[in-house]
């Protein structure tokens, strides 16, 4: 049953789900559809580490079983999804992209996919990632790394390369993915998707891999705002088994979609980035026509100073390299080649860290989350600030032989753990996408949600899609 | 290459050795560059600090409260 007027994969999660009820889409049409544009396009794009599509066959027709008897579990009953190959899955290989674990078969699922399977979602399979969430892009793997979807030859973005590669190319609505430096904001920002690191602590990393301890996020991708608030409000939540959730009410993110942003005190660090050598033009401009925009929208823009962005980074790198170190000390000097080599530099180089290092950088996060927190956040609603700095490079223009350079400016809100939104703001003149960050307090993914919202329906990039078609079966 | 240059190359291989890394030789450069950037990251941390700066938001006393 397919009586969409808009072709299934460019259907949101609302207006899918809305179909799904009213009878005129099935789960299994949707699911069919996605499984064939992952057979058309995943050859070229690279994105799925594994297809389970078996399983997403007889979960989708259990689903529509489902909602034909009329139990309805929620917002993602029905749709297709798929899941970074960092989070566990019972009974589905999930291999962080490594050698090291290329036949690793989880026992159990990692609290994300709990609850999207109880919610009645469909997993169409894992996404490729960079190995451990880390190093990459790397040609030197069980896999090959994600493409771009608005040029095959450029980069996804990474870690979550697959999970912005799959959104963008209408192949799911939505992807999880993680976040330790930028990791969902990173692909988000290269493959003109939105993407929300939440809050630390809002979503449970129970059975994700880990990367650092302290700086880890889960949190999806998806090409609308509200299909963000939507997987949201399922994922988010107490989890007494992972050490860093926390027991705060889950708001209600869909409510606050439609509000106006009139009298929404933003904050405006045009200096934090407008002075970084790597800052391309085109970002700039598109930074400033989008605060311009938040600003016609009814929002009062206030230009703030933060803290040098080198301190945020430095920060933030010592202690997740310190953390990665300690996750993966063993198997560096035990099976030191089976690492890819941007990622086995990138741990190895670590050891030369010391305690007071790592202790200084504690203390310095105090400093930066307190001035974040006071300074801005006592004064404004939310941040408006870079993403990253440049449009998507070229996959062959990254060094082979040491560790390529950051060019995102996303490290400072692992390092505070504020919610910090990827929203796109527009095309390079080379047609690659650009972005910008929406910058919440803390558990207040609401109000970040809300502003995203009402820029995604004013700039209207939200309905330019990569160029990508082939032809598609269904 | 500077004499600071040589001291970190020297500095990189004592400590890896210590340590028990057998860094691959084809891997020796990246790992040697990623490791003086590390440095050069640990160097921005280690400027005066109040005693307010103190890390103790890596422990919670919560689950002490409830017990």
């Amino acid at each position: 049953m397919t009586k969409s007027a808009k072709p299934l994969h460019e259907l949101s999660i609302a207006e899918a789900g809305a179909l799904l009820r009213s009878g005129v889409v099935t789960a299994t049409a949707l699911t069919e559809h996605a499984l064939a544009r992952i057979a058309a396009l995943d050859p070229l794009l690279h994105a799925f580490v594994l297809v389970t599509r078996e399983r997403a066959l007889a979960d989708a027709a259990r689903a529509d079983r489902e909602l034909i008897a009329g139990v309805d579990k929620g917002p993602l009953h029905g749709i297709p999804y798929a899941l970074k190959d960092i989070y566990e899955t019972a009974g589905i290989r999930t291999t962080c992209h490594s050698k090291l674990l290329i036949d690793h078969v989880p026992q159990a699922d990692c609290a994300v996919e709990e609850k999207l399977r109880a919610g009645g979602a469909v997993l169409l399979g894992k996404l490729a990632t960079h190995e451990f969430a880390f190093g990459g892009p790397s040609f030197d793997l069980p896999f090959p790394p994600a493409r771009n979807p608005w040029h095959l030859e450029h980069f996804a973005g990474g870690s979550s390369s697959g999970s912005g590669a799959a959104v963008a190319a209408g192949i799911v609505r939505m992807a999880l993915g993680s976040d330790t430096g930028g990791s969902i904001r990173g692909p988000a920002f290269y493959c003109g998707t939105v993407g929300l690191k939440p809050t630390y602590g809002r979503v449970s990393r129970r059975g994700i891999f880990p990367l650092s301890y302290t700086l880890d996020h889960a949190g999806p991708l998806a090409w609308t705002v509200e299909d963000i608030g939507l997987t949201m409000q399922v994922i988010a939540g107490h989890d007494p088994l992972d050490r860093a959730s926390a027991d705060v009410p889950v708001q209600d993110y869909r409510a606050a979609l439609g509000q106006d942003i009139t009298g929404l005190k933003l904050a405006y660090p045009r200096s934090f980035f407008s002075g970084v050598a790597d800052l391309t033009p085109e970002v700039l401009a598109s930074m400033d026509a989008a605060v311009e925009t938040v600003a016609r929208l009814g929002a009062d823009i206030d230009e703030v100073t933060l803290p040098d962005f080198e301190l945020f980074n430095a920060c933030g790198r010592v202690i997740l390299a310190a953390e990665a170190h300690a996750i993966h000390e063993k198997n560096l000097k035990e099976r030191p080649l089976d690492y890819a080599a941007f990622t086995y530099m990138r741990l190895a180089a670590a050891v030369g860290l010391t305690a007071p290092d790592l202790t200084q950088a504690f203390r310095l996060r105090r400093e930066l989350t307190t001035f974040v927190n006071v300074e801005i956040f006592g004064q404004h609603d939310a941040i408006i600030t870079a993403n990253g700095l440049c449009p998507a490079p070229r996959l062959d223009s990254f060094p082979v032989d040491v560790p390529p350079k950051q060019t995102l400016h996303t490290i400072p809100f692992n390092v505070t753990g504020n919610p910090a939104l990827a929203v796109p703001t527009g095309f390079s003149p080379s047609g690659l996408p650009l972005g910008m960050q929406v910058v919440g307090r803390a558990f207040d993914e609401a109000t970040v949600l809300r502003i995203g919202a009402a820029y995604e329906a004013a700039a209207g990039h939200v309905h330019k899609r990569p160029a990508l078609e082939l032809p598609i079966a269904v | 290459m500077t004499t600071q240059d040589d001291a970190l190359e020297r500095d990189f291989d004592t400590v890896m050795g210590i340590s028990g890394f057998a860094v691959p030789p084809e891997r020796r450069a990246g790992t040697l560059m990623a490791y003086r950037q590390m440095r050069q990251f640990a160097a921005l941390l280690h400027g005066p600090r109040p005693a307010t700066d103190e890390p103790s938001n890596i422990f919670s006393l919560e689950p002490f409260r409830r017990g």
